[in-house]
């Protein structure tokens, strides 16, 4: 009972947090409705144990607290896949940054465009 | 026919002077990157006549080799040979590498070391070992075979990297306009698997000719340790993934 009152207590600050961010346009509308619904899933798996029990038994697992650690090792493995796509994309941005400066400074006046003639 | 050197540098104030001063009488004109070296790379490339072009910051080799190669393409050559700064090649048999573009009927020469025509000075098993994976690690992604696929000594027409480099994709801002890139998106060493592999793609000649290779303490410093192998080799299956 202890374990529910304070896990249920996190979401809730949690959510709040998240509803703040939403509501200071910091996240999109979508990556809002992930989250909302990634916590109501939280929060119904802790006030619930039983259903999720049920579930695991549809899905051939035991017990429904090893249903709630597969189902997080999956999304942590997504969330850092989707970091790690991010973070290569931001680099090679900063790599196309630092590029279009060194060409420019060297000058070269129109670093992207493809026609030779356009160099300085 | 304009010919351009492109040498990727960091930290390189011991060697540049003496690699340009090598590529003299074999090139029109010498690009040195200065991949954001705190020492006086660009200096000395200057003090030797080199046109500089100076990374704010470090980005690797792919990276400066893909600058020095648009600025290239930029400034009206029409055959492109790159060569590392570290002093480990020879700019003399710049002649030799450029010779089969000349001919015509290849768009790309690869700079051999282990062709048995190749004279080796100093390189240890362990290098030899990287190489043999990288070349291991090419054959596994893009289906080829070269002895050398890691050598940095190497010639392009300029149609040939007209091609596999897609000038002016820089600072496209919404990925949903340009919905493919090329793929020749390395940064690090990986850039010498990934141009063999989007060459082939696009139905380039690649040959290959024997070189002079000198490894000197200095340059076996400067080159790919395992950890960097192992990280070039994990971001060419990466990006290779995410295709």
């Amino acid at each position: 009972m202890l374990f529910q009152i304070i896990s249920l207590l996190l979401i809730i600050l949690i959510v709040s947090r998240i509803v703040l961010r939403f509501v200071r346009h910091e996240i999109g509308s979508r990556e809002f409705i992930y989250w909302i619904l990634f916590w109501f899933l939280a929060a119904a798996a802790i006030l619930t144990p039983d259903a999720l029990t049920r579930i695991a038994n549809i899905l051939g697992i035991g017990r429904g607290a090893d249903l709630a650690f597969y189902s997080s090792f999956v999304i942590v493995a997504y969330v850092l896949f989707r970091i790690v796509v991010r973070m290569d994309r931001i680099e090679r941005d900063i790599t196309k940054i630092v590029r279009h400066i060194a060409l420019h400074e060297g000058g070269i006046q129109n670093p992207n465009s493809k026609n030779q003639n356009d160099n300085g | 026919m304009t010919i351009v050197v492109v040498i990727p540098a960091f930290n390189e104030s011991r060697t540049i002077a003496g690699v340009l001063q090598g590529c003299r009488g074999h090139a029109q004109e010498s690009i040195v990157v200065d991949d954001g070296s705190w020492d006086d790379t660009a200096l000395r490339a200057r003090e030797q006549g080199a046109v500089v072009f100076m990374h704010l910051i470090n980005r690797g080799y792919g990276a400066a080799l893909r600058t020095g190669i648009e600025a290239a393409l930029k400034r009206g050559a029409d055959i492109i040979v790159t060569i590392d700064a570290d002093g480990q090649h020879e700019p003399a048999e710049i002649k030799n590498i450029i010779e089969p573009l000349k001919r015509g009927g290849v768009d790309m020469v690869i700079g051999n070391r282990f062709s048995a025509q190749s004279t080796r000075e100093g390189m240890s098993v362990l290098r030899k070992l990287f190489i043999t994976a990288g070349n291991i690690l090419t054959w596994m992604l893009y289906g080829v075979w070269f002895s050398d696929t890691q050598s940095g000594f190497r010639a392009y027409t300029r149609q040939a990297l007209e091609k596999v480099i897609d000038v002016g994709q820089n600072f496209r801002v919404s990925p949903r306009e340009f919905p493919r890139e090329s793929a020749l998106q390395a940064e690090g060493m990986e850039f010498s698997s990934e141009v063999i592999g989007e060459a082939m793609r696009r139905g380039l000649t690649i040959t290959t000719i024997p070189i002079t290779i000198r490894y000197t303490n200095y340059s076996l410093a400067k080159g790919q340790n395992f950890f960097e192998g192992v990280r070039t080799a994990l971001r060419l299956f990466a990006r290779r993934l995410l295709r």
